[in-house]
């Protein structure tokens, strides 16, 4: 759509409620949109969503560079010779010569348009399909259909044409394609693999397991090896393509902690104090000279100074002394050997785009573009190959609405990029030289959304970055812990607790109360508070409702498939058994009791968690003292005695870790 | 004069030599290539610098940045230490025979070293909680043992001596035990047993495992030792011995508790007491109550302990006084040598074991032999470029170094170096300029300016201003010589080979930016200044020969127009640029009578300075990247750049050559001689050589061992 009258929710919200950030706003000369009036927000629609202006909000800290690299570049010393076709790696948005093709997830739908954005053609797939890739040679479209474990195959000679599908295992999201277009490599999250596919035949060339939440995958220009990134672990993962495939693990996570530990000499909350972790990779890109660029965020849980930790603190994890818990990164690895030899130079860059989700490479300016999911903009890294890497541009989506971009593509024809806005389902066009729109060149909301409006709404305010509302200096957003309504598999220090990041895809509906000691009564509270710990100044009650809503919409995860379907009946027998007695708390459709129970002589009654995606949620107990499902049953996390299952026997334990898994 | 062969004059000029096996790349953290030279020269290898030492077999990488942490072999014959950029470096000798070499092992948390037959051991957890071992061979080709991915936690690490078991302790509490291809020998794992921390006795037998508690008015452990039995393709691991609590009242980290060799007591840092502290001894093999030793170390520093040798157990106070080594069986103390001051670390990175301690200092590594007393810094000096000058004809360059000499050389390589002896140079030289062909003009941090017939080192003048030199000018055409001082005045001599430096004349007007002009009749101006009001003012000669006033002087200043900009630079035609923001974006500018000759959008106000070339064809722009310093030449017609570099660090100087081809970088990291139009190098000069010395080096801290300028 192009009317360029909107309803402004968030700014509409803080000139109502009087927060400190509108009157930034207007002091900064930041040019305020129109604003609605009261009465005009019974009658909002998700899609006309316009947010606050994003620029930095104060809140006692410095801002983040636009981009700033710590440390030595890894690139060479001249520009890449590179014959790399662009666009060889998945995305939501890919070009199809002049015309565009998107993967929408919320509609499952993928779209044809034409420059323009108008809608050629479209092909209904399942909600929550992931990416798309593109072989033009062959006139082929390769897209992870997420909820019906297959990737399918797309003529798109004209139009598009459904032709073949490849069976995946559970739940595929990531896909690549080979420079010489005969390997397809898949991604799946629930089954945890990366699978290639023989395109010549369509069947399964060979098989990895890798590790949990796994998402993006990327092949190298010259076919000898493929990155995969994951949500919840602190790595990269480099697969040796080849005769026998392995894979190698990098690490993005840093070694030393953040600032010196316990200056105060008091003992340290966990041994993660001041560590900081690499978390939410959901893309790898090649560009030359060997140099893959791995867009990601920066999660410290447990800040170095306990002093003022906590709510009282003002930091979700930090200390007195305000330090953003969150921070966004770009991680540079060097590996002009590719796939030969298991040395990476690694190099990061700091950036202020917000949730850095996708990103596409210009091989021949050698520049790559970043969209930030949080924040709706797009950084130019110039150089991205050599060691003079520097940024070139930032400049927003110019959607003037809620974006969620989550996708990006480059399109050497017109020298242009395409952004695809997850929120409102629709297409933005920007010069790849300065990041200006190209006027005339944005489409209408490509697909309806599954969602209600209010949900919608709720999913835009979820992802939102810099809001201050939200979070102190907005430096966090409720997906920085949650992407997908997930967990970051992490614990934070919080009011004098350790505590585990709850995992929240399908738990939210009819399983309050809420946290760890049950003191929200219902999923608003819950928001709310959040919100007052994150440390933002606050949302107001239409938007707690929406970003209720959101939460909970989103479905319970998929399990992995069984590797012994006898194995998770056995468990489900134990797990229900008197001798285990784990259904005694844990019952009903969402494995929960709804009850508070007393599980330790130090502490307070705690609230049954339901146990929906219990596969997905390590680490176990409130503290996340349990790294694993058979450590917590194995008796080696902080709690004991809850359950009875001291005197299992270890296929005991397996067959009980078979079936939770299956929840 | 002295014609040197150019590794001689590194070496014995500078302590530094260029490198002629030279330092290797590394992942993650680039080093400096070898500084161009002669083939035949570069098959004559530099010795090591400092102590008498063999010169080392293979070349190797030094640290880029500070050392962080480290880990010493059980038999105190080798070392691993990471940095803080996360690089880490296997030493295979510690008596500074052998540089150290890089081990692909990225971000590691906890690392374990130890040599097995002819190669080494290096077992790290790597910072996403996965483990890798890897085996490096002395001339540091290195492959992977095996690897333990990262999705179920390494908590620990740790290798017995001679490397044939790998110890691994699991975040859930269990212990694994591998051989060094990833076989697993044994795993003891106890219900609730939940060790934070796991290390091995010297003589292999056993572990010991430190059990956290809650903190309840002191800090507490609890240790249980665990021995090996079974036999060496099936060992088993067990409680032995007597668990005891230890307790003190500071923090319990690695290198405050400590295990003896053969794992028969444990002592820890109590508490301070009276003038020093209490170290506890407890033995393993009872529940006899601990047994208290005094330690003299003073107690503003936590001191750091481990057991150098059966009942011999030093005690570090790592803030530069004396450590002991205690007796432990009879409580004598015996002096040895300070380890030094640990101002980023509080002692954490060090070890202590094995006859020897080991200690990151800066980007060295120090280590302490007990046995002899002796200790020694291990590490590298970097070439660094202080100034660089090009003489009129732009046949020569002249460079000069941080640590203190000049050296002259043509452009094209032809011909020997020559390294400028003139007298006496006590302090670091800051600027070197051609005066003429023939003629250089040297400065000094001290403020001295000494101008010299650089083939023959003949000093024909000297001259000098009260040290704080910011800046320094020389102008062949003119004869001028201006020096810049951060006081915010400018002193300006006339200066000729026939008649010396006259002046000084020197300009009080609170200038903090200025540069000179070329004057272009009618116009005479030589001088043009900004003081920090935004006053320019331009001076002629005659008026600097005046002894002007100050009333005079401030007379002379005219306003910039409100909104204006400051210009970065004033080029000899007289046109300005800068930086400012238009409306709409920010823009780099040049200016001429107050109109806009060109402009173009950047990102950020992130330029710095701008050096326009003698020619105004071309300019050359500083830019300030994120903590990043980066160059970039533009073309000053269209504004658009020609070609960029990101250097890494401050540039110490940036100078044109007279006819604009060429301009030279210096910074910390080297310097370089660039073709102005391509951005190529013409001359480089880097380079690092292997040092062990006896004192604290004074650049460890400061010695970037970065990307150089060379490998632009």
């Amino acid at each position: 759509m192009r009317s360029t009258s909107r309803i402004v929710l968030a700014l509409s919200s803080l000139a109502l409620c009087g927060v400190a950030a509108g009157a930034q706003a207007r002091s900064k000369s930041v040019p305020v949109k129109q604003i609605a009036s009261q009465k005009q927000i019974g009658s909002i629609h998700a899609m006309d969503i316009i947010e606050e202006p994003q620029f930095f909000h104060g809140g006692g800290f410095m801002p983040a560079p636009d981009f700033a690299l710590d440390g030595q570049p890894v690139g060479g010393a001249k520009a890449p010779v590179s014959t790399q076709p662009a666009g060889l790696h998945g995305s939501s948005v890919a070009m199809v010569g002049t015309d565009v093709l998107v993967v929408d997830a919320d509609s499952g739908t993928l779209i044809r348009t034409d420059r323009a954005g108008t809608k050629l053609a479209s092909l209904t797939l399942g909600v929550g399909a992931a990416q798309v890739v593109v072989d033009d040679a062959a006139n082929r479209a390769y897209v992870t259909d997420r909820k019906h474990d297959r990737v399918v195959v797309v003529d798109i000679a004209d139009g598009l044409t459904e032709v073949d599908a490849l069976r995946t295992q559970a739940e595929p999201f990531g896909v690549a394609l080979s420079p010489d277009r005969g390997t397809l490599l898949v991604t799946t999250v629930a089954d945890k693999s990366l699978t290639a596919f023989d395109l010549s035949t369509g069947f399964e060339a060979w098989s990895l397991t890798v590790g949990p939440e796994p998402r993006g995958v990327a092949i190298s220009p010259n076919g000898k090896e493929a990155l995969v990134t994951f949500l919840t672990t602190g790595v990269v993962g480099r697969v040796a393509l080849g005769d026998d495939p392995r894979i190698d693990y990098v690490s993005m996570d840093p070694a030393a902690p953040s600032s010196t530990i316990n200056p105060t000499g008091l003992p340290k909350t966990s041994d993660d104090q001041g560590r900081s972790f690499a978390r939410n990779a959901f893309a790898a890109v090649y560009a030359g000279n060997g140099v893959a660029v791995v867009p990601h965020q920066l999660s410290t849980p447990h800040a170095s100074n306990e002093f003022g930790a906590g709510e009282g603190g003002g930091g979700y994890g930090g200390g007195g002394n305000f330090a953003a818990p969150i921070t966004h990164r770009l991680a540079f690895l060097g590996m002009p050997d590719q796939g030969t030899k298991s040395s990476v130079d690694t190099a990061f860059a700091t950036t202020s785009v917000h949730q850095p989700r996708a990103a596409t490479y210009d091989a021949a300016s050698d520049t790559l573009f970043v969209v930030g999911y949080g924040s709706d903009d797009v950084l130019a890294v110039a150089d991205v190959s050599q060691a003079g890497v520097h940024m070139a541009w930032k400049a927003p989506v110019p959607s003037g609405r809620a974006c969620g971009a989550d996708g990006i593509a480059f399109d050497a024809g017109s020298d242009e990029l395409v952004v695809f806005c997850s929120l409102s389902r629709s297409t933005h066009r920007m010069t790849a030289r300065s990041g200006s729109q190209v006027s005339d060149a944005q489409s209408d909301e490509l697909a309806k959304s599954h969602l209600s409006a209010s949900a919608q709404r709720g999913q835009a305010i979820f992802r939102r970055g810099n809001s201050p509302r939200i979070s102190t200096g907005g430096a966090m957003a409720c997906t920085s812990c949650h992407a997908e309504a997930r967990a970051d598999g992490l614990t934070w220090f919080l009011e004098g607790n350790v505590l585990q990041t709850p995992f929240l895809s399908g738990r939210m509906k009819g399983s309050a109360p809420f946290k760890w000691d049950g003191t929200d009564a219902d999923l608003s509270a819950s928001v709310t508070n959040t919100v007052s710990r994150l440390g933002g100044t606050g949302l107001n009650k239409q938007e707690i409702r929406d970003v209720a809503a959101f939460l909970e919409s989103v479905p319970e995860p998929r399990t992995p498939q069984p590797e012994e379907k006898v194995a998770v009946a056995r468990g489900k027998k134990l797990f229900e058994s008197d001798a285990t007695g784990c259904a005694e708390c844990h019952s009903g459709p969402l494995l929960t009791d709804r009850s508070l129970h007393q599980i330790a002589p130090d502490l307070p009654a705690v609230d049954t968690p339901s146990l929906v995606g219990l596969a997905n949620s390590a680490p176990y107990y409130h503290d996340g003292s349990a790294p694993t499902l058979q450590s917590l049953l194995r008796g080696k996390g902080s709690i004991h005695g809850m359950g009875r299952t001291s005197k299992l026997s270890e296929g005991q334990v397996s067959d009980l870790v078979a079936y939770m898994e299956s929840l | 004069m002295r014609m040197m062969r150019p590794l001689c004059v590194w070496a014995a000029a500078c302590l530094i030599a260029a490198v002629a096996c030279g330092p290797k790349n590394d992942g993650g953290t680039a080093m400096p290539a070898p500084a161009p030279i002669a083939e035949s020269e570069a098959e004559e290898p530099t010795k090591p610098v400092g102590l008498d030492l063999p010169r080392a077999e293979f070349p190797g990488v030094a640290h880029s940045a500070n050392i962080d942490a480290v880990a010493m072999c059980p038999t105190g014959t080798c070392a691993a230490s990471r940095d803080t950029l996360g690089g880490v470096r296997l030493w295979t000798a510690l008596d500074g025979s052998a540089e150290p070499q890089p081990v692909p092992l990225t971000s590691v948390r906890t690392m374990a070293v130890a040599k097995r037959g002819d190669a080494y051991l290096v077992f790290g957890i790597e910072g996403s909680s996965g483990a890798r071992l890897i085996s490096m061979r002395p001339d540091g080709s290195s492959r992977e043992g095996f690897a333990l991915p990262p999705f179920e936690p390494v908590q620990h690490v740790a290798l017995a001596p001679g490397g044939e078991r790998a110890i691994v302790l699991m975040k859930d509490g269990s212990i694994r035990v591998y051989d060094p291809k990833g076989t697993l020998l044994t795993t003891f794992d106890e219900k609730r047993f939940q060790p934070y921390s796991v290390r091995v006795s010297a003589d292999g037998k056993h572990l010991l495992a430190l059990l956290r508690m809650e903190r309840s008015g002191d800090f507490r452990v609890e240790v249980q030792r665990l021995s090996f039995g079974g036999t060496d393709e099936a060992p088993t691991l067990a409680r032995s011995g007597v668990p005891h609590i230890v307790r003190s009242t500071f923090a319990i980290e690695d290198t405050s508790i400590a295990l003896a060799p053969d794992a028969s007591e444990v002592a820890v840092v109590g508490r301070a007491k009276n003038d020093g502290w209490i170290v506890d001894r407890f033995d393993l093999a009872s529940d006899a109550d601990p047994t208290p030793l005094e330690v003299k170390v003073t107690q503003s520093a936590q001191p750091r302990i481990g057991f150098v040798g059966p009942e011999r157990l030093l005690v570090s106070s790592n803030e530069g006084t004396l450590s002991w080594l205690i007796d432990t069986k009879t409580g004598d103390l015996r002096p040895r040598t300070s380890a030094p001051q640990d101002f980023n670390h509080q002692g954490r990175a060090q070890w202590i074991g094995a006859q020897r301690q080991v200690m990151g200092y800066g980007n060295f590594l120090f280590v302490h032999d007990v046995d002899t007393r002796k200790h020694r810094f291990l590490g590298y000096g970097a070439t660094q470029g202080a100034g660089v000058g090009l003489s009129p004809s732009g046949e020569h360059v002249a460079w000069a170094y941080v640590q203190g000499p000049v050296v002259v050389e043509r452009l094209d390589g032809t011909g020997e170096p020559i390294s400028i002896d003139f007298g006496n140079n006590n302090f670091h030289t800051t600027r070197v300029r051609f005066l003429d062909e023939d003629h250089v003009v040297i400065v000094d941090s001290a403020g001295e300016a000494t101008l010299v017939h650089w083939a023959s080192g003949t000093v024909l003048a000297r001259a000098g201003v009260m040290g704080n030199v910011r800046n320094v000018w020389v102008d062949p055409e003119q004869g001028l010589l201006v020096i810049d001082r951060h006081n915010n005045e400018v002193w300006v001599y006339e200066a000729s080979v026939e008649k010396g430096f006259e002046g000084p004349y020197i300009v009080a007007d609170e200038a903090y930016r200025l540069g000179l002009l070329r004057p272009t009749p009618p116009s005479e101006l030589v001088l043009w200044t900004l003081d920090s009001k935004n006053t320019m003012r331009q001076y002629t000669l005659d008026e600097l020969r005046s002894d002007l006033t100050a009333a005079q002087s401030e007379a002379m200043g005219k306003a910039m127009e409100a909104g204006k900009p400051a210009p970065l630079a004033i080029d000899h035609l007289g046109r300005h640029y800068g930086v400012r923001w238009n409306g709409t974006n920010l823009e780099m500018f040049i200016d001429h009578d107050g109109k806009t000759v060109a402009s173009k959008s950047v990102p950020s106000s992130d330029v710095n300075q701008v050096l326009p070339s003698p020619t105004g064809d071309r300019f050359l722009a500083v830019l300030n990247r994120g903590g990043t310093v980066s160059v970039s030449m533009h073309d000053s017609t269209t504004m658009e750049p020609l070609w960029s570099y990101a250097t890494g660090v401050f540039n110490n100087d940036t100078s044109w050559s007279a006819d604009g081809r060429y301009v030279g970088l210096a910074a910390n990291t080297g310097a370089v001689l660039l073709d102005s139009a391509t951005g190529k190098p013409v001359r480089k000069r880097c380079g690092l050589a292997f040092q062990a010395l006896s004192a604290p080096p004074q650049n460890a801290f400061s010695s970037p061992n970065q990307r150089s300028l060379c490998d632009l």
